[in-house]
């Protein structure tokens, strides 16, 4: 059966952290222990895997791909029904259909000021809460979360602020109190904590610090300044289809 | 004639040069959005044709085709890749191979109306080590359809780890409050992602198959 220890010392194994004696023996134990070189595969295999960024953004451009090609190329119906009650109910159908679709697009929103696009596009995002740990800081953290998620910003940003201030270099506050204050109407306090996060330039949250920079420049009408931080984002695959619709909105609004 | 019918037997008529078959391989390496596209124009209806004429779908075919191309992608990163004849030749064994496999999965499931008997309509390639990159391929599908279903956050932390950064550096990114509450994130995440790998049928298969 396979142990914590097992466990922790593949963990060192894969990364390079035993040495000597203690090397030789888990090399011996893997070709003794069947189950053991199973698992190393295992959790090799994984580390692999989860590494291999190519193979990721080729498989997500596939998908995209796939969608697109069912989209123009999708069979049709095989089933001859052109005179039966099936084809007239489908026929119904498809009226009702094309008649709401013209509906929609006819009050499709259009957007006249930086502002209305800002409106339209943020949504603040909705933090991930983890439950079950004892560290006491780490509760405080989950109870701000919890109050930034139930949209009280006001109480949320207290509590964030006094983070920040006993420890300045922790970035996920600092990203959570900017959407405080996006929500109580404080964009250039906003816009300084997102610059600030996308300077730190090495954690998870720069990609989306740009989008919602760029939606704070837009809501102080600063178009120039939006479409900047929106052309770096097109750039990046996963956010590409949103931000090139949002600029070609942009576009629409200085014509 | 079915819409797919008649762009399966258009493309017969247009036999791809060495040039383009080198174009098609350097777009799968480099993930060429355009020509990838073009890859799926020119050739997916055929292998549609293939595997609805050998008791699959169309959604089958689409599977199997995506399968191969990234089959292909595996082989030309690991061992270099020379195509001495046609991109799609080459395209369309893998997805043979690919799809005998499925039908025989099929069979043992006990699907009686399969037909091991599959119907070959374009030339075959011989491929050193096709079977192994085919339960490779298969085997990293399953640990990567695992991997997405654990939640944002794992996702980030095990991805950080496996990069080899430090508990450290992973804590102050994600707004831990110390690197031992990072550490005990990291060990359920893994943990989590482990256990459902092992619990998901395809395991047992691709542990037997390697």
């Amino acid at each position: 059966m396979i142990t914590d220890k097992d466990i922790e010392r593949l963990e060192q194994y894969l990364n390079g952290e035993l040495n000597g004696r203690e090397l030789e023996s888990f090399k011996n134990e893997i070709n003794h222990r069947t189950e053991l070189k199973q698992e190393l595969a295992l959790h090799q295999g994984v580390r692999e895997a989860v590494n291999d960024k190519d193979t990721l953004l080729l498989q997500e451009t596939l998908k995209e791909i796939r969608e697109e090609w069912k989209i123009e190329n999708m069979s049709p119906p095989t089933i001859r029904f052109w005179h039966t009650t099936l084809f007239k109910v489908a026929a119904v159908i498809i009226l009702v259909a094309t008649v709401s679709l013209l509906l929609y697009l006819s009050q499709r929103p259009t957007f006249n000021r930086p502002y209305e696009l800002y409106a339209h596009h943020y949504k603040p995002p909705t933090a991930e809460l983890v439950r079950g740990f004892e560290e006491r800081d780490q509760t405080k953290f989950q109870d701000a979360l919890l109050k930034f998620n139930e949209a009280n910003y006001q109480e949320a940003a207290i509590d964030f602020e006094s983070m920040i201030a006993s420890d300045p270099g922790h970035i996920k506050p600092q990203y959570y109190l900017a959407h405080c204050y996006m929500n109580l109407g404080n964009m250039n306090k906003a816009i300084t904590l997102f610059h600030v996060i996308i300077d730190h330039a090495d954690n998870i949250y720069i990609l989306d610090a740009r989008w919602y920079l760029g939606l704070a420049y837009l809501n102080q009408g600063l178009i120039d300044e939006a479409r900047q931080q929106f052309l770096q984002l097109q750039k990046n695959t996963s956010k590409g289809k949103e931000v090139g619709k949002l600029l070609s909105q942009l576009e629409s609004l200085e014509e | 004639m079915s819409q797919v019918d008649k762009l399966s037997l258009e493309s017969q008529d247009q036999a791809p040069t060495d040039h383009e078959d080198n174009k098609f391989l350097n777009a799968v390496l480099t993930n060429d959005r355009e020509v990838l596209k073009e890859i799926y124009d020119r050739f997916l209806p055929r292998i549609i044709h293939f595997i609805k004429s050998n008791s699959g779908t169309q959604e089958d075919a689409m599977d199997i085709f995506q399968d191969a191309i990234m089959v292909i992608h595996k082989k030309a990163k690991t061992e270099g890749l020379n195509i001495n004849k046609s991109f799609y030749n080459y395209l369309y064994t893998i997805c043979r191979n690919l799809w005998m496999r499925e039908l025989e999965k099929k069979k043992k499931a006990g699907v009686t109306s399969i037909d091991l008997h599959i119907d070959t309509y374009s030339v075959t390639e011989d491929i050193t080590g096709l079977n192994e990159l085919i339960v490779q391929r298969e085997t990293y599908k399953l640990y990567l359809d695992k991997f997405k279903e654990l939640g944002e956050d794992c996702q980030n932390i095990l991805q950080q780890f496996f990069e080899g950064i430090n508990m450290k550096t992973i804590a102050l990114r994600m707004g831990f409050a110390s690197e031992g509450y990072a550490k005990k994130r990291k060990h359920i995440c893994q943990k989590r992602l482990i256990d459902s790998i092992k619990k998901d049928p395809r395991y047992k298969t691709l542990k037997h198959d390697h």
